[in-house]
């Protein structure tokens, strides 16, 4: 009887075992896509190539604002400032999230703009979008 | 089924698992690679982005805006504000608009992707509609666009 009673112990803690290590195995896995989906390297390159193709279809005056949360919790977690995150020089866009490297990307439509800048669209004082003025074509 | 052989098997099954695992673990590695290790590629965007562009400069309400001589030629880029400047020293772009009819074209950008030999990092996209002349008389108008930016986008 107490033999019998053992031998159910033993199963129970082997199913357990097995579980706790396909959980580990999945909890892995899970990491790893979401460190390399959500890299400061991919954050900067898609942010670089969405304003790129934002200002590309821009007509003057109009005002756009970019939701950039994501990328301002990145340049927070780098103590960098957000203030320089996004910059613009002639027909090329920047985006950095740190102090090294970043990602440029050129625009093809020939646009004057103000100078770019972090706003809080939704009033809670912290900075959650870019705002991008296109004043009229560059001469 | 005897005891041994119970054992036996559930070694075996085990083995099998751990080789599932593996090749799952491999596969999942293998396609975040390969999705997040290639640049995004926009040159399919940019191009359809550059066509209406142009569309919407040389064209008002379905008729031709500008007489289609040398002026608007020499200074197509500068009339629809298109910059086709790049940081590489060779031209990324090249634009060809033809006006079937009338045998009038413009080009514009680094005519070699054109003829490029390597179709498979220039990506092309083209675009055709009708339009109407000063006189209402019909003009196809034809739109070509060439864009390399090979290494910022996948090939």
């Amino acid at each position: 009887m107490r033999k019998r009673l053992r031998k159910k112990g033993q199963i129970l803690v082997e199913n357990v075992m097995f579980l706790v290590l396909n959980l580990i195995f999945l909890s892995i896995l899970i990491l790893f896509v979401y460190s390399k989906s959500g890299g400061d390297a991919i954050l900067e390159e898609k942010y670089a190539k969405q304003i790129a193709l934002i200002i590309d279809s821009a007509k003057p005056e109009m005002e756009i604002h970019l939701n950039m949360e994501d990328a301002f919790r990145e340049a927070d977690k780098n103590n960098f400032d957000k203030k320089n995150i996004v910059s613009v020089s002639g027909n090329t866009v920047t985006v950095k999230l740190r102090g090294e490297g970043g990602y440029s990307y050129e625009f093809f439509n020939n646009v004057a703009m103000e100078n770019v800048y972090p706003i809080d669209t939704d009033n809670d004082k912290n900075a959650d979008s870019y705002r991008i003025k296109i004043t009229g074509y560059a001469k | 089924m005897t005891g041994k052989n119970k054992k036996g098997m559930e070694k075996m099954i085990s083995i099998y698992w751990f080789a599932i695992l593996a090749l799952t673990a491999g596969a999942v590695v293998y396609m975040v690679l390969i999705f997040y290790g290639n640049p995004y590629d926009v040159k399919g965007l940019e191009s359809d982005i550059m066509m209406n562009n142009v569309a919407d400069c040389i064209l008002e309400n379905g008729h031709l805006k500008y007489e289609l001589n040398n002026e608007l030629k020499n200074g197509f880029l500068n009339i629809c504000h298109i910059n086709l400047e790049t940081e590489e020293p060779e031209g990324q772009y090249y634009l060809e608009i033809e006006f079937f009819e009338k045998g009038f074209r413009i080009s514009e950008g680094n005519p070699n992707l054109k003829n490029n030999s390597n179709k498979n990092s220039v990506f092309s996209g083209s675009k055709s509609f009708y339009s109407l002349d000063k006189n209402s008389n019909e003009v196809t108008v034809k739109m070509n666009v060439y864009i390399n930016k090979v290494n910022k986008n996948a090939g």
